[in-house]
């Protein structure tokens, strides 16, 4: 299924997204004669555990091309008349990854004017919980701040299960779901200002985050999906998933390692090669770019860049 | 005025410190009919600003009325993290003027990092990790600052103003994983390791947040002395940095680093090992003791 938290004027609520149509989860299951436990938003779904998620999937299997002869406005609606949220805000910080495709750590070591070295471990950080954004919403770009903006599409995988020093091999049944996400970045904190990312990559609007959410059983391998960026429609990243140098079960047990993951907890799990900061002249994001971040058969974000103050 | 979060019957409650008793923010503030629905948990009364300071200033002024039952001696009282934040504890590390030898004015930047909320714990427990994962623990305290309103570009004058007050941070970090992961997060966010509290000493029962003697003490021995001043970015002008792009909210908490030089190349050598006692006190603030647990 495909979970999202939308809004038709209204308040948010959760939804499923099936095809070009969204579905009111309370609202159908009424319609529909379904009995479903009420959810306030998708994080009481994914708090909800397995039982709740597979008599969701019955429900979301249902949804067949006929159910929606009617209805439209009550309790579905056409996705392109929707708002879509951010999904739901995690309980602690989205968990990023740096440096873990090997294409882009290479451009990047050369713009330095270093030799690439591969990270042993996982260069795990936070993004603070006020940068998240949903689709459709502005980024905003505050030359107070930062003049050298940047964007990196990575893979955000939602976690369904309460777990600590997972091993990897295990580590594939604490995964809820995946999402888009996209890691902006103020390079000059990066960069000049200090050797820790979390500074340049928190800063408000800086973590756009959806459409939807994923279950694994939409996919058939999340590794064979494509990264993409395009900003005012020009493609400029566009790599496998699977590229990753640490994959999502070795992230998952490097970072349960001592610390208790959470369900709705988010890793973003790092970014191929063709941000703006490998261009040659470097391309930052400007005032009315169109930002679309993403991965294939999940979803796309788009955001426009907004110059506060003009 | 000192406010803290403690155990009561099997609940957390909101507690004012007063004349060396904890005493039940909620009856308290009932007593004078101030607003006790704004004081169901601490955080949630910081989170309401100016009348969630206001009801707690209230209880403190309704702590004569309520009845015996209400009310505990300090010296007994189950006291429990102040809260566990919204999201990361964010530290400005790398902010001791001294570190490294290096003078004060070739610091060029902080090294920023979070404390994953996770990683929360209380006055008196145990600090405990995974015995594969490290032999390399240090702990010292850290002035925990406590946002009580909303910033976002602010001066130095909005920052202060909107500090709802001060804290101390047992600041446990596994040293080999600073270097392992490159990014501090994973060293400082292992459970267990950010136990914070006693209790929140409010901002106008602290002077100057930028001299307050800082101790560290092990095994009953006092083993570092500093200063909030040896920070190389004072209070202030750490929340003007940080609020130029990212906003912080009433509720979040921010770090003001180590001032102490533990580690390897500081004056306090050796790594933490279980049965030791660390004692983390800041004139003004409070003293937060905790333990070395056994590795698991």
């Amino acid at each position: 299924m495909k979970l999202a938290s939308f809004a038709t004027g209204g308040p948010a609520r959760p939804g499923l997204v099936v095809g070009d149509r969204v579905v009111d989860i309370r609202a159908g299951a009424e319609a529909l004669g379904v009995s479903l436990p009420t959810y306030d938003d998708v994080l009481a779904i994914i708090d909800a555990g397995p039982d709740a998620w597979e008599a969701l999937e019955g429900f979301a299997d249902r949804l067949t091309s006929e159910r929606f002869a009617d209805g439209s406005g009550t309790w579905w609606w056409p996705a392109s008349e929707v708002r879509f949220g951010v999904p739901y805000v995690p309980r602690k910080d989205m968990i990023a990854v740096g440096a873990n495709y090997w294409d882009h750590l290479v451009v990047g070591y050369s713009r330095i004017g270093k030799e690439p070295v591969a990270p042993p471990y996982p260069e795990l950080f936070t993004k603070r919980l006020t940068s998240l954004i949903g689709d459709g919403d502005e980024i905003v770009l505050d030359k107070r701040s930062t003049r050298c903006l940047d964007s990196e599409v990575e893979l955000a995988v939602v976690l369904g299960r309460a777990g600590r020093d997972i091993p990897a091999e295990k580590a594939s049944s604490y995964i809820f779901g995946y999402s888009v996400s996209n890691d902006i970045s103020g390079r000059e904190f990066n960069i000049q200002h200090t050797p820790q990312w979390t500074r340049g990559k928190s800063l408000d609007t800086f973590c756009p985050f959806g459409p939807v959410i994923v279950t694994p059983r939409e996919l058939d391998d999340v590794y064979n999906e494509r990264l993409r960026v395009r900003v005012n429609g020009v493609q400029t990243q566009d790599c496998p998933v699977g590229d990753m140098l640490f994959n999502v079960d070795t992230l998952i047990a490097s970072l349960s390692e001592g610390l208790t993951i959470e369900p709705g907890d988010v890793i973003m799990c790092g970014s191929g090669p063709g941000v703006g900061f490998e261009q040659m002249p470097q391309r930052w994001l400007l005032h009315d770019d169109v930002l679309e971040t993403e991965i294939t058969n999940i979803g796309v974000i788009r955001n426009v860049i907004k110059q506060a103050g003009v | 005025m000192r406010v803290c979060s403690f155990r009561r019957d099997n609940d957390v409650r909101v507690g004012v410190i007063v004349e060396d008793h904890v005493v039940d923010a909620v009856e308290a503030a009932r007593a004078v009919g101030a607003r006790a629905d704004l004081l169901a948990d601490l955080r949630s009364a910081i989170e309401a600003g100016a009348e969630g300071e206001a009801a707690l200033r209230a209880a403190v002024g309704g702590a004569q009325l309520v009845g015996p039952e209400h009310k505990v001696a300090l010296a007994d009282a189950d006291l429990v993290a102040p809260y566990r934040p919204l999201q990361n504890f964010f530290v400005a590390d790398g902010n001791a003027r001294l570190a490294g030898g290096k003078p004060k004015e070739t610091i060029p930047a902080f090294a920023y990092y979070g404390r994953a909320a996770s990683s929360v714990s209380d006055p008196g427990a145990a600090i405990t990790w995974p015995e594969y994962l490290s032999d390399e623990v240090v702990v010292e305290p850290q002035l925990a600052i406590v946002i009580g309103r909303p910033l976002q570009y602010a001066s130095e004058d909005e920052a202060l103003a909107a500090i709802f007050g001060y804290a101390v941070l047992n600041a446990a970090n596994a040293w080999n994983l600073r270097a392992k992961h490159a990014q501090l997060m994973k060293s400082g966010s292992l459970d267990s390791f950010s136990p914070w509290g006693p209790w929140i000493t409010t901002a106008d029962a602290v002077a100057d947040p930028d001299s307050l003697r800082v101790e560290l003490e092990i095994n009953g021995e006092v083993v570092s002395t500093g200063s909030t001043g040896d920070a190389a970015a004072d209070v202030a002008s750490l929340l003007r940095e940080i609020t130029t792009g990212i906003t912080l909210r009433a509720g979040d908490v921010v770090i003001l680093g180590s001032t102490q030089l533990v580690g390897p190349d500081g004056p306090v050598g050796g790594y933490r090992v279980s049965g030791d006692s660390v004692v983390g006190r800041i004139e003004g603030v409070g003293e937060l003791s905790n333990s070395i647990g056994d590795r698991y």
